[in-house]
């Protein structure tokens, strides 16, 4: 008898999954039609890179000719590179969408956090290819293996970034749970502030998030994001000093560079994005220490992808030829 | 809940193209077919590089004189990587590998505009018939970092005295026609590492046949 009446409930329950399961099916027509066209996709990418490579290095002859003319085309181009060069796979994308999907932060310092990390990554090519080419005129495989090793270097700082958010979470935890929760008392300490509203806090305030966004964490995630030099910056540069037109190699990475900081400002937008939809969906109704386990323990889930993200790049980066050339 | 999903589908969107593979230096290839005595005895190559790719030798050459020290020994640079790659060919007949030698008895670089240029002769380890024969030979990194192709069919050809009793033709694999016999290879746990090789999968083969 008393379980007739939880079955009428238990299948409209099932109706309201709705959006659980058109998320479902839509990913798993995404994940079959990626398997199915794969190679496709990787023939097109191929050609795809094949003409941008000849357009680029096209643009960058004709500015030698003739600046004037072949100058904005140029520009523009590298700008069009940067965009869709940085909708590839990336080691800054994981250190970004990490510690956005992972901790509470504002959308205006995240934005300046990609920009920086864009610019810091064009100067550092820049400065690279100037440094070894310009002023210590060493032969090119040297700027190969110095880009190598600061590619190393950002990787080692992604990994000790994620520890960093590794240790802090534990903290963070550890402090949680030794903090009484219960109200043992009543008394009239209990004043009525911003935080009082309704018995529990719904939102970070803004002294948390700038706790939560010290200068220390942020400097590791320019750093880790813009130490290593994009390959392609480099090979340009390169191209540029032989054919004597480095000024307008510079200028090429820089704006790419530019290129580069508006995708990865429209994923840091998506992701913040997100993040605040799924806070409002589950957020409202939680007990404030849940949510405060939920977001420590979110935070060491983020420090621990960072970590094996290092971990595995560490491990597959080497020193890849450059054509038929070795190292 | 929800978080969660959402966490592990961005951090399953981001990792998993980390194998994505795509080319980012491209080689343009003439082969000549080298026979004598009604045999045949190697291949002669010309790899041209794309500018940007060449931007890295072009820079180290400076400006050499064709015929100095330093274009000598950036070939050999070259021409040593090449061999530790096995020419990056395969030679197949009948099913069986066709050895090579791993010296070539020529070999240079040159600057043609803003390119570089590397020729050199593959010798086989023995001249093969050519009677009656059918060869097949492909030209590719496994890696899939470089791009190695022949821009037109003609660009893989076959010397004068070949001329009537062969043909030559590039093979350049369709993904469409290919693909399932791609994605079969990934099932198949057993096969050998190399088939599973991505540039082997979208290397051209040349097919060379005789009366």
């Amino acid at each position: 008898m008393s379980v007739m009446p939880s079955t009428k409930p238990q299948s409209r329950r099932w109706l309201h999954m709705w959006p659980l399961a058109f998320f479902l099916i839509v990913c798993a027509a995404a994940f079959y039609s990626l398997w199915h066209y794969w190679p496709q996709i990787i023939l097109n990418s191929a050609m795809w890179q094949k003409s941008i490579n000849q357009q680029m290095s096209g643009l960058l002859r004709e500015v030698a000719e003739n600046p004037a003319r072949a100058g904005w085309s140029l520009l523009s181009f590298s700008f069009v590179y940067g965009v869709l060069h940085a909708l590839g796979p990336g080691h800054g994308k994981v250190v970004i969408t990490t510690w956005l999907a992972t901790h509470p932060s504002r959308l205006k310092s995240s934005l300046k956090l990609t920009f920086a990390a864009s610019l810091l990554q064009g100067l550092v090519a820049i400065g690279l290819v100037t440094l070894v080419l310009g002023i210590l005129a060493l032969p090119s495989r040297q700027l190969h293996m110095s880009s190598f090793w600061l590619e190393k270097g950002s990787y080692l700082l992604v990994g000790i970034l994620g520890l960093m958010l590794c240790g802090r979470a534990v903290g963070k935890l550890r402090r949680i749970l030794r903090k009484p929760v219960r109200l043992t008392s009543f008394t009239p300490r209990h004043v009525h502030h911003e935080k009082c509203g309704c018995g529990h806090q719904h939102l970070p305030t803004e002294q948390q998030l700038d706790a939560g966004e010290d200068w220390r964490a942020r400097a590791m995630i320019v750093l880790s994001m813009g130490m290593r030099p994009c390959s392609g910056a480099i090979m340009v540069l390169l191209f540029s000093k032989v054919i004597g037109v480095y000024t307008w190699g510079i200028a090429s990475a820089l704006t790419m560079a530019a290129g580069t900081s508006l995708t990865i400002s429209g994923l840091a937008l998506l992701v913040h994005s997100f993040r605040k939809l799924a806070v409002r969906l589950s957020g409202n109704k939680a007990p404030v220490l849940w949510r405060q386990v939920a977001w420590a323990t979110l935070a060491f889930a983020g420090g621990g992808i960072l970590v094996l993200a290092a971990g595995v790049m560490w491990l597959s980066a080497q020193p890849v030829m450059r054509g038929i050339r070795p190292f | 809940m929800c978080n969660r999903i959402a966490l592990f589908a961005l951090s399953t969107a981001l990792f998993s193209p980390m194998a994505f593979a795509h080319p980012h230096s491209f080689i343009t290839l003439v082969t000549t077919v080298m026979a004598e005595n009604d045999q045949l005895t190697g291949l002669k190559m010309q790899w041209t590089m794309d500018e940007i790719t060449s931007a890295d030798l072009l820079y180290d050459a400076g400006n050499a004189k064709p015929d100095s020290p330093v274009w000598k020994k950036l070939a050999a640079e070259v021409m040593a990587n090449v061999l530790g790659q096995h020419y990056f060919t395969e030679f197949w007949h009948n099913g069986q590998k066709v050895t090579f030698n791993n010296l070539p008895p020529q070999y240079g670089l040159a600057r043609v505009g803003h390119q570089a240029v590397l020729t050199f002769i593959l010798p086989l380890a023995h001249p093969q018939p050519l009677k009656g024969q059918t060869y097949q030979f492909a030209t590719f990194d496994p890696t899939y970092f470089v791009d190695m192709s022949y821009d037109h069919n003609g660009d893989a050809k076959l010397p004068e005295t070949l001329a009537k009793q062969c043909k030559i033709s590039v093979k350049t694999p369709k993904p469409t026609e290919d693909m399932q016999a791609f994605a079969l290879s990934l099932d198949k746990a057993d096969a050998p590492p190399e088939d599973m090789e991505l540039g082997k999968q979208f290397a051209q083969q040349v097919i060379v046949q005789c009366q």
